[in-house]
Parts: C-alpha cells; sequence; structure tokens
C-alpha cells in the first residue's frame, strides 16, 4: 500500500530566522569592510576600516565634540519637529472635517508641498537671520506638510458609518473628533510622522551644512574640508544612530497608542 | 409617544443626473411600546428608512415626528446597525459604553453597573477586554445590541440585528429579545429578512414591495409573544407565515431578475 503524507506547503512563506541571523550579517559586513582596509587595497583616506571609525568616534566622544554637536542638533531637530507637526496635525485635522477649511486651504497646501524645502533656507536666512530661528523653521516646514496631508486623508477616509454611530448617540463636534475620527486616523498620522523624521533629518544636516558652526552637520562638513575622513563617518555613524533612535520612539509610541492594530 | 412617518418619499442620485427612487410614499404609525417589523426584499430602502427614522438623512419629502401629551425635548434613538459599527479601538466595554460618554448619560460612576448589566444580558462576559476584531460576528452584533439598549431609548431601530447569528443562536437570542422587550417595552422598529422571526417578534408586521419600497401589507398579530411557540398557536403563525411568503416571494424573484438601472 502506497502512502502520501500532506506537505506542510506554507513552509516558505512561514520561515522565520531568529534575530540573532541580523547581528552575525551586520558582523560579516563589517569583517568584510575591515579586511578590505587592512589588506591596503584602498587608502584609508577614502575608506577608513570600521576599528579606525571607532577610535575616531570614542575619542570624539571623550572631548566632548559629539556632545556639543549633538546637543545642538537635537535641540534643532525637536524644536522643529515639534512645531511642525503640532501645525500639521492641526491643519489636517480641521482641512479634514471642515468643508470651509478644506476649500480654503488644502489648495495652498497642494500646492507647497512639492517645493524642495532646502530651496527656502536662504529665505528664512533672509527674513530670521542666521540664527538658530532660521534652521528651526525649516525643518518645521519639511515636517509640516507630511503630517499635514497624511493627517488629512487619514481624516478624509474616516468609516461614515462609524460617524452616523456617533451622530446617532447624540454625540457632539468635538467628541467625535476625539473619540472617533483621531483615532480612525491614528495609524495614517504615524505614517506622516514616519515620513517626516526621514525629511527632519535631511533638512537638519543640510541646513547645518549651509549655515551653521556648530551640529552634525557642520561637523561632517567641516571633516569633509580636512580630509580627516574617519571623523566624518563618525559623524554619519551618529547621525544614522539618531534615525535610528527616532524611529523606535515613534514605534514605541504607535505600539502604546494604537493597542487595536492587529498584529 | 408616537413615530409618524408621513408620506415619505426618498431617492438617491444615480449618476449621469438620473434618481433612483427608493422609498415611495409611505406611511405608518408606530404606537406607544409597540414592535413593528419591517420585512421585504434586499435593496427595496429598509436601511434607509431606518436612517431617515434616526435622523441621518433628511427626506427628499414627506415628514417623521414624535408626537405625544408627555414629550420630553431629548428623545433618545437608538440604533442597532446592520453592519454593527462597533469602534475598533475600543473594547467590548467601551464600546458598549459609548453612547453614554457620547451623549453625557450617567455619572461615571453609575455607568459601570449599567454596563456590566447589559453585558451579561447579551451574554458577552468574559470578553469585556476584547477587541472587534477578535470576536465572532455574532458576538459583534451583541455588542451593538448592548451599546444601543444601555443608553435606554425611547426608540429602537433594529437593522437585522441578527443575521450573522447561526440558526440556534438566533433563537435564543430572539427568546432573549421577547423576554427583554416584555421588561422594557420600547417602541420598536425593527428589520428583517426572516419571515418566522417576524412574526414572533412582532405586533404588527409591514410588508414593503421591492425597490421602490412601498408599503403593500400590514399584518397584526394578536397571539401574546410569550405563547407563539406553543403548538396551539402553530397553524395561525404558520398561516401568517405562508401570507408573507406569498408576499415578498415574487417580489424577491423580480427584483433577483430585473436589470440594474
Ligand atoms: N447613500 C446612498 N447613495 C446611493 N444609493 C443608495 C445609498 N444608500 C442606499 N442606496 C440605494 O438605495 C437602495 C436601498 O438601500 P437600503 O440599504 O435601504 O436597502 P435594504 O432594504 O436595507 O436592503 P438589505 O435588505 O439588502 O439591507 C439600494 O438600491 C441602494 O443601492
Ligand atoms: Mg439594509
Amino acid at each position: 500500500m502506497k502512502s502520501y503524507e500532506v506537505q506542510d506547503n506554507m513552509r516558505r512563506w512561514r520561515r522565520r530566522y531568529p534575530a540573532y541571523v541580523s547581528l552575525i550579517a551586520l558582523f560579516c559586513v563589517l569583517a568584510l569592510w575591515e579586511a578590505v582596509c587592512r589588506s591596503g587595497a584602498v587608502s584609508p583616506l577614502f575608506l577608513p576600516a570600521p576599528t579606525a571609525i571607532l577610535a575616531a568616534l570614542v575619542d570624539m566622544i571623550a572631548d566632548g565634540e559629539i556632545g556639543d554637536s549633538l546637543a545642538a542638533s537635537l535641540f534643532r531637530i525637536a524644536a522643529g519637529f515639534a512645531a511642525g507637526a503640532a501645525a500639521g496635525l492641526i491643519t489636517g485635522l480641521v482641512a479634514g472635517t471642515s468643508s470651509l477649511a478644506d476649500r480654503a486651504a488644502m489648495p495652498i497646501v497642494n500646492a507647497l508641498y512639492p517645493i524642495p524645502k532646502i530651496a527656502l533656507l536662504p529665505l528664512f536666512i533672509l527674513w530670521l537671520g542666521i540664527g538658530e530661528l532660521s534652521k528651526v523653521t525649516i525643518i518645521a516646514m519639511g515636517v509640516f506638510f507630511p503630517i499635514a496631508m497624511n493627517t488629512y486623508s487619514g481624516v478624509k477616509n474616516v468609516d461614515p458609518l462609524l460617524i452616523r454611530v456617533a451622530v446617532s448617540f447624540r454625540a457632539g463636534w468635538l467628541f467625535t473628533m476625539r473619540h472617533v475620527v483621531l483615532p480612525y486616523a491614528l495609524p495614517m498620522i504615524f505614517a506622516g510622522f514616519r515620513i517626516a523624521a526621514g525629511t527632519a533629518l535631511l533638512l537638519l544636516v543640510a541646513a547645518e551644512m549651509i549655515a551653521a558652526d556648530k551640529g552634525i552637520g557642520a561637523l561632517i562638513l567641516h571633516y569633509g574640508d580636512l580630509m580627516i575622513t574617519d571623523r566624518l563617518m563618525a559623524g554619519v555613524i551618529v547621525l544614522s544612530l539618531l534615525g535610528l533612535l527616532f524611529h523606535l520612539f515613534l514605534t514605541v509610541l504607535e505600539k502604546r497608542l494604537i493597542p487595536w492594530h492587529r498584529p | 409617544m408616537q413615530l409618524v412617518i408621513d408620506h415619505i418619499c426618498q431617492s438617491f442620485p444615480a449618476g449621469g443626473g438620473r434618481v433612483l427612487p427608493v422609498l415611495e410614499d409611505i406611511s405608518l404609525t408606530l404606537r406607544e411600546e409597540e414592535f413593528v417589523a419591517l420585512v421585504g426584499p434586499s435593496g427595496c430602502g429598509k436601511s434607509t428608512l431606518l436612517n431617515l427614522c434616526a435622523g441621518l438623512l433628511p427626506p427628499v419629502s414627506g415628514s417623521i415626528r414624535f408626537t405625544g401629551d408627555d414629550l420630553t425635548a431629548e428623545l433618545r434613538v437608538s440604533i442597532v446597525f446592520q453592519e454593527t459599527g462597533l469602534m475598533p479601538w475600543r473594547n467590548v466595554y467601551d464600546n458598549i459604553a459609548f453612547g453614554l460618554e457620547a451623549g453625557h448619560l450617567l455619572p461615571p460612576a453609575e455607568r459601570d453597573e449599567r454596563i456590566r448589566h447589559y453585558i451579561r444580558l447579551t451574554g458577552l462576559s468574559g470578553f469585556e477586554k476584547a477587541y472587534p476584531h477578535q470576536l465572532s460576528g455574532g458576538m459583534r452584533q451583541r455588542v451593538g445590541i448592548a451599546r444601543a439598549l444601555a443608553v435606554r431609548p425611547d426608540l429602537l431601530l433594529m437593522d437585522e440585528p441578527f443575521s450573522a447569528l447561526d440558526a440556534q443562536t438566533r433563537l435564543l437570542m430572539q427568546e432573549e429579545l421577547v423576554s427583554l422587550w416584555e421588561k422594557t417595552r420600547l417602541t420598536t422598529l425593527y428589520v428583517t429578512h426572516n419571515i418566522r422571526e417576524a412574526v414572533m417578534l412582532a405586533d404588527r408586521v409591514v410588508l414593503l414591495s421591492r425597490r421602490p419600497g412601498r408599503v403593500k401589507d400590514i399584518l397584526e398579530i394578536r397571539i401574546p409573544r410569550a405563547e407563539r411557540a406553543l403548538p396551539e398557536h402553530s397553524a395561525e403563525i404558520a398561516g401568517l407565515e405562508s401570507r408573507i411568503w406569498s408576499h415578498i416571494s415574487r417580489d424577491a424573484r423580480e427584483a433577483m431578475t430585473e436589470v440594474q438601472p
């Protein structure tokens, strides 16, 4: 008698590898990089070894250089992000729910959205001076648009049935906004936050390279001019960590605010 | 308190400047503490009529009003929606609390007792913390029913509240609804596809024609609700059912084969 066992046909779609695989992969890339540098195939001026970058980073932390630059950069990005996010959130919520605001504001928002915001920096410097305000403003501008657009479309897409439920229970405007519209749009809003985080980092570095004497962007440009590549790369690593931290923060916040999200 | 539906006509724009007539000259009065079932083929405008009664849609012509000597300004109308309409970010408990919160109905301290009462009544004990996507279709409908009842409405509108239930649970829920209704005696407009359900629950059954919906017939059922399952009434019940069925079946067949506009 022949027998044929039913196979697990979903296996290849279900396969999960443990988290340490990621670490191994990272280690392999770094090891390869290190090996290339040690072999002398490329000049350390163009590509310093990971260990050299690490050593430079440790030095720069020890002499306070990273700390100073990071503090300046963090202040700018935090202030710019907070201002831009608040304005974007309010604009998106109001434009998404009020037909008047929609008609009045959205064409303007749509017209300004495609402008690469860094192009406005010279104008802002002219208006606001070379100090912190012009840099914070440019970051706020960059953050405002993706958050406003995403909030707007999240709000626009609210299930009309849920609005009818709220109205049938005689919920007021504010209650409906707070308890129906906002929660419904929250996943969309968070997607906007993620896009905005990337934009903020980009504008931060660009603005600091153009018009700052302190900050991670200025630091990277400075060591680029001096051709001290390992310190330049150390600055880039700090930026990468900053981006990761931002991402992690948003993930934690999202998990706490959106517990109903399906796995 | 009575609900007077007075010469209601309703239509929707169908694109290309045409209109789709949905309800045609509906007149109907729900008496105080009366349970009226609305039966008609799919698409004849039953949900539309419920939305009109709840003030969620302005009628194209005609009017709907409450009349009565002891009318208070704040009449409460609850709907059990066909598609449940639960908030995905609220668990069972908080979904049932929604109407109380939205209408600022009870001091928060007294809400808990009220909510727990309706959780027990709808058999959802133990699922207070579950989110809608973790519930079965029938449980979701029960949450919708509990949410509607928790505000103690003056008028209850139910749009096929048991359609996602299996036959056995449906029967249990019907019995549940009968005993609940005997206790609270809410004025109720109840939409159903299920003829047996209409006959078991209602004081009157209103038959709507296929779209555009018109009142074709109204049947009074005089047997006391609690006795309708007894064998001595089975002949009369069967007679009513076959009367409704003969009304519905021709319409339903025509509606199924009708070319859509
Ligand atoms: N907002 C709307 N816009 C356009 N057409 C609509 C709208 N709402 C309902 N209709 C149309 O009105 C008709 C009646 O809809 P309704 O939902 O009231 O039917 P129903 O009797 O509840 O049907 P069912 O038993 O299938 O739930 C349908 O043909 C539907 O396409
Ligand atoms: Mg319907």
